[in-house]
Parts: structure tokens; sequence; C-alpha cells
């Protein structure tokens, strides 16, 4: 008999069935309910068989805090469900904003054996690489940092790479480049943000200031149907400001706050 | 048993042709070697027999390189070949010499001049007025006069020619581990074609590793063209591969990329001009593969197993092909490396040779990292209250940034042991501007320590 008899056998293939088809094994969600409305938000995105997000810096100095924002959900992916991080990147863009830094990424949840870094030539490879990336099912998260995103194909290409990523089931974060911050989203999802980075708050008593740990200020740039419905107290913008390391809870309940609260089947936004 | 096959290239391009020609004799071995300036060395041990014997084969190759002038000798080691080639009789069977017979090599090569023996032509004319004119006549002489007045190349040269001394040669390409092969009468020029055949060259493969309980790492495809042109195409795995498909799908999505000029392929690989006469597939190193599906058993029993094994599955498929159709130096992963300079902690490496171990914890005096660095650091002109102060403002690709929080300096010293001429000690600060932009600055040199002044540079960004 394996370990845990034939119940636990059942209740892995049943986790096993059900990851295979995108969703959650029956009786495991509802032994391990939300513990708040913001917890459910972030808990639907992850029961979501896929995501296609696509975030910009406000400006284009901001990139970095773009990049450490989609890392932020790229890293709570992994941790959540294992499996690596593919970064695609375009080469000119890696030269000119700085390539990720392994010793950097731990901070955020991704290790050293996590990352898989494509530096890539040309605009088409990399998108070619991002659907490939799509439709293997083999990574946690896939980041993708084209070198340009305007063209009049750029649409056309978001919008399959999208509709690839949901029915792959895959969670890809499109990093729009820092030329085109202030461009329109592309992305026909309500996973859209814009991403500003955030001072750290000033000391009081005549401390001396210290550089702050992850903070971005970060609005939703979705349609405004796609808002989910919020609780009274909770901010419109996100406003989050973490201290010392990186802190797993603090941006979990950051995150939920500007994410819907339900998807029907097909991941789409319902009224909550 | 070594065959030497001689020919004479023009002296414009001598090196690249004689280079095609060992690449065309390929055909016979894969052990050939070029032997400048005229020759080309073939290790035939164990393949004459493919092509009817060693007749035959010597034959073969005088009749296809007959263009050329070729003349060909077979002998055990490859300096009696040489000489049998260019010294032999006028008949082919007088330039051939059984296998493993000493006494036979020894009455053969007795008979050739001592110009046969490779030494420099002073050195055998020398001799031959001396009235020793054939090996024969120094075989039994006193090795040490000999020596004192020639040289010590004459009788290195005898030992290696009569199998007393090691003479390797040096193959073009490494020995495969596992060949599959297909002839064709007629040239191949579809493509479809060339796919369906090395699918089937694949599933031979398969057949030959899975006795062995071996799959490949790295697999070659030689194509060999009619009119003596040979292609090749270089594939690795990022662990031990025994899937025939996956083999064939690594190929063709190289060939699909060097048709689309994708990758850095120098020519369409499927040039196929006249069509390809002879198709290789070989495994060019193997490494041990338990057999198929036992790790999902094994795992099955524990959470998620089934779901680890089959993204490991998909993980190394889709690095091998992407590697496959950009190149392997493409598709990357970071390596941590023994330095605490920064930019040499971690070390990109093609994701297809394996992936990193963890890092030693990072040392508590260690400040944070960024998390993106730049492949050179930028300069910056900073503006300090004390000259060996924190900087008060930046200026940076045109943008002056004033400075809100300041957090170091983490001095990084260079690494003296490794004698790098200029190298100078940093000075790190973590830096946060006033609009909330993190970056990871350096001093470079310290006040008076050196005669020019210390620069600054931004070396990393932070979230």
């Amino acid at each position: 008999m394996s370990p845990g008899g034939r119940s636990e056998r059942i209740r892995i293939l049943r986790e096993t069935i059900a990851r295979m088809e995108g969703g959650v094994a029956p009786g495991l969600a509802a032994s391990e309910g939300p513990r708040s409305s913001s917890e459910a938000a972030a808990r639907a995105l992850e029961r979501r068989r896929s995501a296609f997000f696509e975030v910009a810096p406000a400006h284009a100095s901001d990139a970095p805090a773009a990049a450490g924002f989609a890392l932020a959900v790229a890293g709570r992916f992994l941790r959540e469900d294992g499996g690596a991080l593919l970064w695609i990147a375009d080469e000119f863009a890696l030269l000119e904003g700085g390539a990720p830094y392994a010793p950097g990424l731990g901070a955020f949840g991704v290790g050293w054996r996590d990352l898989v870094l494509m530096r890539l030539p040309r605009r088409a490879d990399v998108f070619l690489a991002l659907e490939e990336a799509i439709r293997s099912r083999a990574f946690g998260a896939v980041i993708c940092e084209p070198g340009a995103l305007s063209g009049a194909d750029a649409p056309a290409i978001v919008r399959r790479l999208a509709m690839g990523a949901r029915t792959g089931g895959a969670r890809a974060i499109l990093l729009r480049p820092p030329a085109s911050a202030r461009a329109p989203f592309l992305a026909p999802t309500p996973m859209r943000f814009e991403v500003a980075a955030r001072p750290a708050p000033r000391p009081s008593g005549g401390r001396k200031p210290l550089p702050g740990q992850g903070a971005w200020r970060v609005r939703h740039a979705g349609p405004p149907g796609s808002l989910p419905a919020w609780g009274p107290d909770e901010p419109r913008d996100l406003d989050a400001f973490q201290e010392g390391p990186f802190q797993e809870d603090l941006f979990s309940a950051a995150l939920s706050l500007r994410l819907p609260e339900r998807f029907d089947d097909d991941g789409d936004v319902r009224a909550a | 048993m070594t065959t030497t096959a001689t020919s004479a290239p023009p002296e414009a391009d001598a090196g690249e042709r004689l280079d095609l020609v060992a690449d065309w004799c390929r055909r016979f071995t894969p052990l050939a070697a070029p032997d400048a300036p005229d020759g080309v060395v073939l290790d035939v041990a164990g393949a004459a027999h493919l092509f009817g014997g060693e007749s035959a084969l010597m034959a073969l190759v005088e009749e296809k390189l007959a263009r050329h002038g070729a003349r060909a000798g077979l002998a055990d080691t490859p300096e009696a070949a040489w000489a049998l080639a260019r010294f032999g009789g006028e008949h082919a069977r007088d330039r051939m010499l059984p296998a493993d017979d000493p006494r036979a090599l020894a009455r053969a090569m007795a008979l050739l001049p001592v110009a046969a023996l490779r030494i420099a032509p002073d050195a055998a004319l020398a001799l031959s007025q001396t009235g020793l004119k054939r090996i024969g006549d120094i075989v039994h002489r006193p090795r040490a006069p000999i020596t004192a007045r020639f040289g010590a190349q004459v009788f290195a040269r005898l030992d290696a020619m009569m199998g007393l001394a090691k003479s390797p040669i040096s193959p073009r390409f490494e020995a495969p581990s596992y060949v599959a092969e297909r002839r064709f009468a007629d040239g191949v020029m579809a493509r479809d074609q060339i796919e369906a055949t090395v699918l089937a060259l694949a599933h031979d493969l398969c057949a030959m590793l899975g006795r062995h309980d071996e799959g490949a790492r790295r697999l070659a495809l030689i194509l060999f063209r009619v009119d003596g042109a040979v292609r090749r195409i270089d594939c690795a795995a990022s662990r031990p591969l025994r899937d025939p498909k996956a083999m064939a799908r690594l190929f063709r999505e190289k060939i699909e990329a060097g048709a689309q000029g994708a990758s850095t392929l120098a020519r369409d690989p499927l040039d196929a001009g006249y069509g390809f006469d002879l198709i290789r597939l070989a495994v060019m190193d193997a490494q041990t593969l338990r057999a198929e599906q036992a790790h999902l058993v094994g795992d099955l029993a524990s959470p998620g197993g089934f779901m680890r094994a089959r993204n490991e599955d998909a993980l190394a498929d889709f690095l091998d092909r992407m590697s496959a159709r950009f190149g392997a130096h493409r598709v990357l992963r970071l390596h941590p490396h023994d330095s605490h300079i920064p930019e040499r902690a971690a070390q990109a490496r093609p994701a297809v040779r394996g992936a990193p171990s963890e890092p030693a914890p990072a040392p508590a005096h260690a400040g944070e990292r960024p998390l993106r660095l730049f492949e050179q650091a930028e300069p910056i002109e900073a503006i300090a209250e004390v000259p060996d102060g924190p900087p008060l403002r930046f200026r940076w690709r045109r943008a002056m940034h004033e400075v809100a929080a300041i957090e170091g300096p983490e001095r990084i010293a260079p690494e003296w042991w490794k004698s790098e001429a200029g190298a100078l000690t940093r000075d790190y600060f973590r830096v946060e501007d006033v609009n909330g932009r993190r970056f990871w600055l350096y001093r470079e040199g310290l006040y008076g320590a050196q005669p020019q002044r210390p620069r600054w540079y931004v070396q990393g960004l932070f979230a």
C-alpha cells in the first residue's frame, strides 16, 4: 500500500487530474476557505488556469519598478505552484535596462535554479519564444520584455498571445518597454497594471533615511467595467510599502487590492 | 589500419580545400584528418568491410578523388600509409599491406627511399650522400651516430612507421559514440524526405542507445552532397535523450531557423544542390539513461510528483528546442561564480549544459543586491558634500537625480590575487532619489591612493 492508503492515492490522483485539466480538485478549495475578501481575490488569481498580464512603467524611468512588480507577481506564482521562471528579453532591452541579476532575485522568491533567461536579437524571436513557452506549459511563469511594442501588428500579436495563454494554461507577464511607457495598453484582459516607483517614508526624529525595498505605486489600468467591487475601506490605488526584507503577507494583501474578485469559467471578470 | 589519400590542392586555398576533402572522406570513416600540405589520413579500422574490403575501399577512394590526382596507401600506421601513398608502386595492390603483420610492414618499408620517413629534405639528401639511400639501410645500423649527425627525427619517424611508437591522428571532428546512416542511389533534395530520413535514423539510434541504457546529450546530422560538399548540423540536449521524435524535432527547429535566417547559421543547412547521397546521424556524446518512466512511477506516490516529472520533461524539451532554434548561447541559466566582484558573481551559461547549483549563502555583511545589473557600469556625474562622502545628487543619462536616502558604503576590493592591472577599490552605495527610484552606485578608487580622481558609476537598478 502506498503512503497514505487508498484515500490518499485518490486524493493525489484527483489533484493530478485537476492540475492537468488546469483547475482545482473538488474538495481542496472548499477545505481551505479564504479568510478575507482580499485573500479571496488573491485565491481567484491562483485558481486561474491562465493569466496574461501587461505591466507598464508609469514613466520611462519607472522601468525597474515595473520589472520588480512583474517579478514579484511571477515569484508568487512560483511559490504557489512551483516550476521555473522564463525571462524572455530583447537583447537591446537588456543592454539598455540591465539584465536580471540572480543575486538580487532571491528577495522576490526566485532562486538561481528557477530562472531561465533568453536573450534574443529580434522582436519576432521574442514573441515566437513567448508563444512557444505558453504552449509548452513548462514554466510556472513567463516574463516577456520586448524591445519595442509599437507597430500596427502589435495589438494582434498581443491578442494572440493572450488567447494562447488562456488556452495553454500559462501565466505570462508582458513587460512594456520604457520607450512605450505611455502607449495604450494592448492586452485584452483585465490584468493591466501601471507601475511607478514609490519613495520610502521618511523617518521621524531626525533619523537618517534609508532606501526602501520593493515599493511601488500600482494603478489598475483595465477598462472601467473590469474593476472589481472594492470594500469601502479599501483604497483604489495600491499604495503599499514594504520595509525590511520582502514580506509575502504585505505583498499578498497589496496585490489582491487591485485584482478582480471573481472570474467566470473563461477567466473573465464577473461582477462581485 | 590507416589509409592515406594524397591530393594536390591549389596553393591559394590549399588548407580549406584539404578540409573539404577530409570532410568528404568522412563518408568512409568518421576519423578523417587533414594532413597538410597535401594529404588526408583516414582511420578505417572496422570500416573497410562496409565497402567490400580494403582493396575495394582503396579503389573507391582513388576513383572518387581521381580528379585530384589522389593515390592511396594502406598500412597499420599513418606513417607507413603516408610512405606507401607517395613512394609505393604504381598498382594499388603494391600500396596495401596486410593488417597486423609486422614482418610484411618491415619488408615493404625497407625498400622505400629514406625520404619516405618524412624527414626534412636536407636530412634525406645527406643520408643518401652517405650511401644510406633506403630505409632498409638504416634499420639495423647503430642509432647513436646517425642520430648525432642527422638528428633524432630519423629514428623517431622510423619507430612510428614500424608501430614501435604511438602516432595518433587528429580527426577534424571527434569520433561519435553511435552512428546511423542512409545511402541513396539518387540524391535526395526534398526537405520532407530529409526530415523523414532523420526520423528513421533517430529510431535506429534510439534502439542502439536503448540497448546500452544510454541517452544522447549531443547529436550531429551530417549531410553528404553528391558534389562532395558536406553539411553538418549540431544539436544539444539538456539531458540524455532517447526519444526519436524529440531528436527529429531538434533538427527540424534548427533547419527551420536556418531557412528563416533566425539563427547564426552562415548558410542554409539544407542547400541540397544536386541532392544528398548520404545522410548520417551521430550521437557525439551519450550518457546513462535508466529505463523510461521509472522516475514517474517512483514519484507518483508523492503529492504533485507526476506533475513535477511532467513539468521537468516539458522544461527540458523546451530548452532543447529553443537552443536548437536560436542557438545555445541565447537560452541561458545563471550560475554562481566564486567572486565577490558583482559583475562576476553570476555567469550566464547555455541552459542545455544543466541547471545551476544554489550558491553558498551570502555573507552577513553583504548588502542588498539589485534586480538588474548593467553589462557595463555607466559613468555618472556625482556631487558629494565631501570628496569621499556619499553623493548628494547625480546626473545619469542626462537626467539629474536628487538623492533622498542613501545606504553605504559597502567596500569591494579588487581581486588582487588575479593581478588585474588597473583594478581599483569600489565603494558601493544604495541610493534612492526623491521620486523613489533606486540605484546601485559605486565610486571607483580612493582619494589619495592613486593619481587619478575617483569616478562614479551606476551599475544596477533596484525595483
